[in-house]
């Protein structure tokens, strides 16, 4: 099955100023299509559309033009989003509830019943090993904790799909490797994984297929399996290509 | 687009109902206070409170500044001592000072009261009492008692007292009676020599009133009165 | 439903959380008992003068709060972008809009009350025999932050900056104790021959109408509303407000984040 389709999707960032407007393209035209049970990895330059993309099959962004599908269904559409997990770049929480507050109202708004909410919110804690902390509030946080919380509101719900947005800037060695075997295990467990980056290595290491984004242009996926050459040697070869 | 357009197809039959319940209750209930631009207030305090809706607040104020300016008790002294020859000169602002209140707010009775006995019964200016009490029957046609003052202050005007003192011994049975009523009926008593009825008064006002000013101003009065007693 | 239900709940506890939120009640209470300190100075007058401070006070903090919960929390949500963690889960935009909005009325609703039942009291300590319209009064204040706090959201919603949007309502809130200038305005510009009639009528409909709704101003008048008035003025205020919350989902569901 395919998991996420786009047809040329393309946006177009319009910012009016008193006389005129100045028009950036972000994506163009972009034509994409991601199995499931598979870890895709966008990697690109800063500005190269990435977040934009993710945006967008989320839903916080309107295409220009084109259209998504994902899973076979055309976004965007209500029930999809809690098949969805998404984990924006620096994921920013309602500072004055606790862990545990802020993954019961998340979970609320999935509509589970309070059962299945206090359950599914014990299990996220203890994954991402704040159980201690559930009834610390998010202000009191350290950064750590708090990416840790923004992996527990991915993983809340069981999504079959997951939208991480740079999941390891910002991260000390330790906390990227976590993230790493995090990857690996959802993977294992058939999930299907998006994950955008500018870090060639982290990409390399989990991901199963790697899309190249330069100025909002998908410019070339690779598979990973059987790769002869270097990934970092194929990523820049590609960007100064374009330049 | 089409969510848009059907957002727009809910909202105008509501706004559609907003004004027409609007309309329903202008044309059921005329707006009770004059427009604050022909009130002309002395004070942008009194004005800006008007236009954040503190009207009554901005009545208040001015009314505690009116009582400032009178300083009450200073006045009821004075009076106590020389009754009847207060100069007209004095307290000029009295009366326009009265006048903004009850602009300010047109329902404040006993704003009405204290200015029309006042100017009245302390000061001699009937005219400006009678015009004040008369404003107060305009805007509340139902609050006899003004009728009742200005029926007290014309025949003091005229110095018929055998016709005040009925009309002024109904007023203090009330609680809103203020003192300057009071304090000039008991003085008709006095100089018609019934003197248990002005003790009577000097008393209830010692009993009744917290201000100190007005208690010893009654007690002087009543030690006064030992002699004959 | 729920999940309306669920934002409010959140925007309140977000609210009682925040210092600003005791703030304002505390410094409502100094208020309504410094007012009897006003009270010593009006001679005879002393409950009237404490309800007038009293209602007034609780009507201006009670604005307050709404302004601030409207302007501070859903504008510094889109702002800090927090918002992006709940609008990616099944939750349509007119929901996030209606659960801000009905969260902040029950943070006032909760604010009213409490100020409320405070000056009560203080008007029983001194002597004040009840009178109904003094609920009148209340509940009046409840309707006027109703409209103001949509309003708000709505101007958040536009503008860009918490301070234009603060200064916007609050420049709302002082044009609607005055529509009935307009009146007046149209009635002088007629006599000078401008007949500007149907556009002055239209800004009169359509900007909110506190004047009316304000009868903690004319809590004296001696012919207080009727029942039916008081149906029209409560119909009024919600097909007011729900304009503007309807408005406000209508600018909220066409934006990005």
């Amino acid at each position: 099955m395919v998991a996420i389709r786009t047809e040329n999707l393309t946006k177009i960032y319009i910012r009016k100023h008193l006389f005129s407007s100045k028009k950036t393209n972000a994506l163009e035209n972009l034509n994409l299509e991601i199995e499931d049970r598979k870890v895709f990895g966008l990697l690109g330059l800063n500005g190269s559309g990435k977040t934009t993309l993710l945006k967008l099959l989320v839903g916080l962004l309107f295409p220009t033009k084109g259209s998504v599908y994902i899973f076979e269904q055309k976004f965007p559409h209500l029930s999809l989003l809690s098949r969805i997990g998404y984990l924006p770049e620096f994921p920013c929480f309602l500072m004055y509830l606790t862990a545990s507050e802020i993954l019961h109202f998340y979970g609320k708004l999935y509509g589970l019943s309070t059962k299945e909410r206090e359950k599914k919110v014990e299990e996220t804690l203890d994954l991402v090993d704040l159980k201690e902390n559930r009834n610390d509030r998010l202000a009191d946080f350290s950064k750590g904790m708090l990416e840790r919380i923004g992996m527990a509101q991915v993983l809340l719900h069981d999504p079959e799909l997951l939208l991480l947005d740079e999941p390891t800037s910002g991260l000390d060695p330790l906390g990227i490797k976590k993230m790493r075997q995090t990857i690996l295990r959802l993977k294992e467990e058939g999930k299907t994984i998006l994950l955008s980056s500018h870090f060639v290595t982290e990409v390399e290491r989990v991901c199963d297929q790697v899309g190249i984004l330069h100025k909002g242009k998908l410019k070339r996926i690779i598979k990973m399996r059987g790769l002869k050459v270097s990934l970092e040697d194929l990523f820049t070869e590609t960007v100064s290509e374009a330049v | 687009m089409k969510k848009s357009i059907s957002l727009l197809i809910l909202i105008l039959p509501l706004l559609g109902l907003s004004i027409f319940a609007q309309y329903q209750v202008e044309k059921r209930f005329e707006f009770p206070l004059p427009s604050i631009v022909e009130v002309k207030p002395s004070s942008f305090i009194y004005f800006w409170g008007s236009l954040l809706g503190l009207r009554r607040v901005s009545s208040d104020l001015a009314w505690i500044r009116l009582l400032q300016y009178y300083g009450t008790l200073e006045g009821e002294e004075e009076h106590v001592h020389h009754l009847h020859h207060h100069q007209r000169g004095e307290y000029e602002e009295l009366f326009p000072m009265c006048q903004e209140v009850v602009r300010l707010d047109p329902y404040f009775h006993y704003a009405y009261l204290f200015g029309g006995g006042t100017l009245a019964f302390n000061h001699q200016r009937y005219d400006e009492a009678i015009e004040l009490l008369q404003e107060g029957i305009k805007n509340n046609p139902k609050f006899w008692k003004f009728r009742l003052y200005i029926a007290a202050i014309v025949y003091t005007k005229t110095k018929q007292y055998d016709k005040v003192v009925p009309l002024l011994e109904e007023a203090i049975r009330y609680r809103d009676c203020p003192e300057v009523v009071k304090i000039f009926l008991a003085n008709i008593y006095k100089a018609k020599g019934e003197y248990v009825k002005a003790i009577a008064i000097w008393e209830n006002i010692l009993a009744t009133n917290r201000d100190e000013w007005a208690r010893s101003a009654a007690e002087s009065h009543l030690k006064e009165m030992e002699i004959p007693r | 439903m729920k999940k309306i239900f669920a934002i409010a709940e959140y925007t309140v506890k977000e609210n009682i959380r925040h210092k600003v939120f005791y703030t304002i009640l505390l410094f409502a209470l100094v208020i309504i008992i410094s007012s009897v300190l006003f009270s010593m100075l009006s001679g005879e007058e002393e409950t009237r003068v404490i309800l007038d401070i009293g209602l007034g006070a609780i009507e201006i903090f009670a604005f307050l709060s709404a302004i601030f919960a409207a302007v501070g929390l859903v504008l510094g949500e889109m702002e800090n972008k927090s918002i992006s963690l709940i609008l990616t889960r099944p939750v349509r935009r007119f929901e996030y809009i209606w659960g801000r909005y009905s969260g902040i009325l029950s943070i006032s609703l909760f604010n009213i009350l409490l100020m409320s039942s405070g000056l009560l009291f203080l008007l029983f300590i001194k002597g004040w025999s009840f009178d109904f319209r003094f609920l009148l009064a209340v509940t009046f204040i409840f309707l006027k932050v109703v409209i103001i706090s949509a309003l708000a959201i709505l101007i958040s919603l536009i503008s860009t900056s918490p301070i234009s949007s603060i200064s916007m309502t609050f420049f709302l809130w002082v044009l609607g104790h005055v529509t009935d200038h307009l009146k007046y305005l149209n009635h002088v510009l007629l006599e000078e021959g401008v007949k500007i009639t149907i556009f002055l009528k239209a800004i009169y409909y359509l900007l909110p109408n506190f004047q009316y709704l304000n009868i903690k101003d004319y809590i004296g008048y001696p012919n207080p509303l009727v029942g039916t008035t008081i149906f029209w003025q409560v119909a009024y205020s919600l097909a007011y407000a729900s304009v503007a919350t309807w408005l406000s989902v209508l600018v909220f569901s066409r934006k990005e984040f």
